[in-house]
């Protein structure tokens, strides 16, 4: 299988401003040179505890962040070397992105949020319409489409995202706490959806959660601590199994 | 290229040097030859030594004896070497023309130019005319070093153009590689404009906001040209141009604001564009339309704005005063100073919130929206010391007469206090927020101070400016105006008249027929340099304010005769100490006599009025001036009326010397001051005949300067005065008003950008158990500290500025009673008025977070 996104030594500083107590600026290492590879078709989760860096490095590898230190590789392009209107042209065609907090702009409608990385391509109307239908149709959502963001649930926003991450049809779904805003019904309505997609349509996911449960779903496992990989965990028993598997090791986070 | 360059350069330079070469100025056989010619004709001889020393002596100066082995020979190494550097220019030619050689023929050229140089210096002293033989020579130095330099150059040039080609190159690569990298085909559908529509018309409220506030900015840059333009010839030159000054600055402060807020709110909806891949150019370009859409309607809509102020203004004062009043026009000239103000204005504020939009993130735009303003420490006792040192200067020469109130100096005193007091607060905060007891106590109040350091600070310290500005520059003009003495009473006496000797007859004759009482005393023309309020600078020809000298005697005299106590002092005999009288009103600004180059003594010159032209040296300049107005010692000074305010304090104030003194001038220089009370009102006309052909005959004294008069009429004076303070009123207020506008927008901007961010806390708060009376408190006291912090620091600095222009225009203690209550009264209003629009904000608040 072909590795969709790797990533070598990869390391990401803060800049914190000085503070009444400390004066000076002070650099902080969230990712502290992490190597990643994943191939096509995997469904990845990346799990740690509040502030050991899931967030930041869905954010470096999905081009949103820039790397401190280390490359990222999207499919074998080092992303150092392209510029930044490159970088835009594989956010909006080859990944897609669901945010905790859904990131809908609420100014349109759910139409409009669904079409619109299609609509940034260059895409005719009708096409990026139809298409965005279809999306609606396979979520169950087609009932929501003329209303606005802050008229739905967080399901229901969840939804509408993932169909946005769809839309353009790429080939890499990064998801950061998918499921973090939603109650466990909700949450697993959208982490099915995930499966779905990721059997179904066999996008790369890569999402990360808090939720023991949810990540049992994945196929695999990045357990992060301080900026590091402890423990990178293949999925090869039943649900359940790994689950119970998850839990032990979420024990040493 | 450079091979052709190189060809035509060696050609040229070739011709040139044959052509110098060519000069016959070798004497020859009785004619004019050539060095080369010269040169062949000594080789042609069978001695060498007695045809060169032949060539050479008829060259030498008359009286020159026989030339010596030394100069012969030198003279021999001169011509040769001139005659091989034509030769070789000769050569130089055709090897120019295939493009070779060029270097060489530069380099040996100008070594045979520089052999003649040590000869030259021997045979200069010898020969009759050495500057011919020096300009030939050097002249053929300048084109050899032209021919070497040039080739040098050439061949850089070479070398730089094939740097060029090959940089040029592998710009074309880049520039295609980067095209086809970045190629993206196709148009945007109908949809994309539909949703740039819906998230544009989605923020309308931001739109509306920005083209309000950007509209006023501009009006007020307008009006304040406007006025300036419309009034300038009025008196209320310094007030307007105070107040365009203020308006430019208020207004880029304006426009900065709401482009932050502007930004702040629109920054989200940006990022999620970028990070579903929208490219930034792309962004940019909307971004870009939107804000010159913006600016542009606020342009148009400021235009129409200002002009309907301008119009109201103009009508406003029309009505009271008539159409006259309008002394000036807006020019084409005017309205290109309007909008290139207006252009700066508006780079200025983009180049301010430059980060904001020119680097819109795609990641943590929405967090830095968000991020707490750190309170500064790394420059804070330099921040400290510099403030002191401003507030420092400022008082300093505020508190001395000759800045003539300048309000450089309150502008100063308060750029100071931005540096000290952001500093002092900063350190109080941090020392508050140490103190745990007190800092838990007043945590949720002071919560925003500490978060939004920077934006609270410039808020607060904005508000106390406008305070102090409309409290100090233009409530204490309308204190001063309200509360200045009639105009009448600035005038005992009808007529004041500057007359001879010989006019003394005509006054004795109105007197004896009954039409006039008269009061006469003896005085000199005192002349003082240049304006007494504005500098004068070196080189500019002087004005002569003309005053009255008078002995100590006779200010007694007068003293007596107006009913005033005369003020004690000793005069030296020698005139150099005096005492002066300012008659001018309360409401005028407090002046030296002169100012002249800043210095602290006056310099007055006893006569009639000279004049300094311009042109001469600074140095030279100021010595002569300072000659002919000698430098005079302030002995004492008052404000008083004694003749007449009749040029309010500009001429035609009194200066006394010593009797002794005025003995001495006066055999020179006596003139009469001649001041005349109608017995009654018929007697007007027939005194007007009089003084009319007093005034022809004293043409001359008026033709100095327009402003000083042979004779003032208190009739022609007295409503001119009334006029003008009415009208210094009416603009004061209009100005007042609008600064009192631009606050509101200023305050309610704030209040809209922060709404947001307040219906969370809010809701946060009341989440936790909060109730509404204390969370409607919170607000409250949030807007009382932008009310009361203000207000205190104003209120602080304006009444110590009023009191030091109290003590400056020296007024009595009824006046000071009288102009500290016309200022409180307004005080009082202002406040009021301050703080009915912080409760109307507060209430808007408050509903708008009970909405929620």
């Amino acid at each position: 299988m072909k590795v969709i996104i790797k990533a070598e030594k990869l390391c990401r500083n803060y800049v914190i401003p000085g503070s009444e107590e400390k004066k000076e600026k002070e650099e902080i290492p969230v990712i502290k040179g992490i190597d990643l590879e994943v191939q096509e078709g995997e469904f990845v989760g990346i799990m740690g505890k509040s502030g050991c860096g899931k967030t930041t490095l869905i954010k470096v590898l999905g081009m949103i962040d820039k790397p401190t230190g280390g490359t990222v590789f999207f499919k074998d392009m080092d992303t150092k070397d392209l510029w930044a209107e490159e970088l835009a042209d594989i956010r909006r065609r080859e990944l897609g992105f669901v945010f905790q907090d859904f990131y809908l702009m609420d100014s349109l409608t759910i139409r409009d949020n669904i079409v619109l990385p299609m609509v940034l391509d260059k895409k005719k109307a009708k096409e990026c319409l139809q298409k965005g239908e279809e999306l609606a149709e396979q979520f169950g959502i087609t009932h929501l489409l003329k209303k606005h963001p802050y008229e739905l649930s967080g399901g229901e926003k969840q939804r509408v995202a993932i169909c946005r991450a769809l839309i353009n049809n790429p080939d890499l779904i990064l998801a950061d706490e998918p499921t973090g805003n939603l109650d466990t019904k909700s949450g697993e309505i959208v982490v099915n959806e995930f499966k779905r997609v990721n059997e179904e349509l066999g996008k790369t996911i890569v999402m990360v959660t808090h939720d023991p449960k949810m990540a049992s779903n994945c196929k695999r496992i990045i357990f992060l601590r301080d900026g590091l990989i402890l423990e990178d965990l293949n999925r090869e028993t039943e649900q359940e199994e790994f689950y119970e598997k998850i839990l032990e090791k979420m024990k040493d986070l | 290229m450079s091979r052709v360059i190189r060809r035509i350069y060696g050609i040229i330079m070739g011709f040139v040097i044959q052509i110098i070469c060519m000069y016959r100025w070798i004497p020859l056989d009785g004619k004019e030859a050539t060095c080369l010619e010269a040169f062949l004709n000594i080789l042609r001889s069978d001695n060498t030594r007695s045809a060169t020393a032949a060539i050479y002596e008829r060259m030498m100066a008359d009286g020159g004896g026989p030339a010596d082995d030394l100069s012969v020979f030198q003279f021999l190494v001169f011509t040769a070497s001139l005659a091989i550097v034509q030769i070789l220019g000769l050569i130089y030619i055709p090897f120019s023309f295939f493009g070779r050689g060029l270097m060489f023929c530069g380099v040996s050229g100008l070594i045979f130019c520089i052999i003649p140089l040590f000869s030259v210096a021997e045979l200069m002293y010898m020969v009759e005319d050495p500057l011919q033989m020096m300009c030939y020579v050097g002249i053929l130095l300048i084109a050899e070093a032209a021919v070497f330099i040039g080739s040098k150059l050439i061949e850089q040039l070479n070398e730089a153009s094939r740097e060029a080609k090959a940089l040029r190159e592998r710009d074309r690569a880049f520039r295609k590689d980067r095209k086809r990298r970045l190629k993206f085909k196709g148009r945007y559908s109908s949809l994309f404009y539909h949703i740039i529509g819906e998230n544009c018309s989605s923020r309308w409220g931001d739109y509306v906001t920005f083209i309000a506030a950007g509209s006023i900015a501009v009006s007020f840059v307008i009006a304040g040209f406007g006025m300036w333009a419309l009034l300038k010839r009025q008196e209320l030159n310094t007030i307007l141009l105070n107040f365009l000054a203020l308006s430019m600055v208020i207004s880029v402060f304006l426009l900065v604001n709401i482009l932050l807020f502007y930004l702040k709110n629109r920054m989200k909806g940006y990022g999620i564009l970028l990070n579903l891949g929208m490219r930034r150019m792309t962004l940019r370009f909307y971004m870009a339309v939107e804000l010159i859409c913006c600016i542009l309607l606020s342009v148009a809509l400021g235009f129409l704005l200002g002009n309907g102020l301008l119009f109201g203004l103009k009508t406003l004062l029309a009505k009271s005063f008539g159409v006259e009043v309008i002394s000036g026009t807006l020019t084409e000239r005017t309205w290109m100073l309007i909008f290139i103000s207006i252009g700066v204005m508006f780079v200025v504020a983009l180049v301010i919130t430059r980060d904001n939009y020119y680097n819109p993130e795609t990641s943590g735009a929405a967090d830095r929206a968000v991020m707490a303003e750190p309170i500064g420490v790394k420059y804070n006792i330099l921040s400290i010391l510099t403030g002191s040192a401003f507030v420092c200067v400022a008082i300093h020469f505020f508190t001395d007469r000759k800045v003539g109130e300048s309000l450089l100096f309150p502008g100063i005193f308060l750029i100071g206090c931005y540096f000290l007091l952001k500093s002092l607060w900063g350190i109080f905060l941090r020392c508050k927020k140490r103190m745990k007891a007190l800092s838990y106590k007043n945590m949720l109040t002071d919560n925003y101070k500490y978060y939004r350091f920077k934006t609270t600070f410039r808020y607060m310290f904005f508000l106390a400016v406008m305070h102090t500005v409309i409290l100090f520059v233009y409530a204490k003009d309308i204190a001063a105006v309200a509360t200045a003495q009639k105009a009448e009473n600035l005038f005992p006496y009808d007529y004041v008249c500057i007359a001879d000797e010989g006019d003394m007859k005509e006054f004795a004759k109105l007197e004896k027929k009954g039409f006039v009482e008269r009061k006469a005393y003896p005085m000199v023309r005192v002349c003082s340099p240049g304006q007494s309020v504005i500098f004068v600078s070196p080189g500019e020809d002087l004005i002569n304010h003309q005053h009255i000298g008078v002995s100590e005697t006779t200010y007694r005299k007068m003293c007596e005769d107006a009913g005033i106590k005369p003020d004690k002092f000793r005069l030296s005999e020698d005139g150099s100490t005096v005492h002066i009288i300012y008659q001018q009103d309360s409401a005028q600004k407090a002046h030296p006599i002169n100012n002249f180059l800043m210095e602290d003594n006056p310099f007055l010159r006893v006569g009639q009025p000279t004049v300094i032209k311009s042109g001469k040296a600074a140095t030279v300049w100021i010595t002569s001036v300072k000659e002919l107005y000698p430098e005079r010692i302030v002995e004492g000074e008052e404000v008083s009326i004694l003749t007449g305010a009749v040029s309010q304090g500009a001429h035609e104030n009194i200066v006394v010397f010593s009797d002794t003194y005025m003995e001495k001038v006066m055999a020179d220089e006596a003139k009469e001051l001649v001041l005349l009370n109608l017995t009654s009102g018929k007697a007007r006309p027939e005194v007007e005949k009089t003084l009319n052909a007093f005034k022809e005959r004293n043409a001359e004294e008026e033709s100095y300067d327009a402003d000083v008069k042979a004779y003032y009429d208190k009739s022609e004076i007295v409503p001119r005065i009334a006029r003008e303070r009415a009208m210094n009123l009416e603009v004061n207020i209009f100005i007042i008003v609008l600064f009192m506008i631009t606050g509101f927008i200023m305050l309610y901007m704030k209040t809209a950008a922060e709404m947001e961010e307040r219906k969370k806390q809010h809701t946060y708060l009341a989440l936790v158990g909060m109730g509404p009376k204390k969370r409607h408190r919170l607000i409250w006291s949030e807007f009382l500290s932008f009310l009361v912090i203000p207000f205190i620091i104003s209120t602080a600095i304006s009444a110590g500025f009023l009191w030091v222009t109290i003590k400056l225009r020296m007024f009595t203690a009824a006046e000071t009673a009288a102009y500290i209550k016309g200022w409180g009264k307004l005080y009082v209003v202002y406040v009021l008025i301050q703080a009915a629009g912080m409760l109307a904000l507060g209430y808007y608040t408050v509903r708008k977070v009970d909405k929620e």
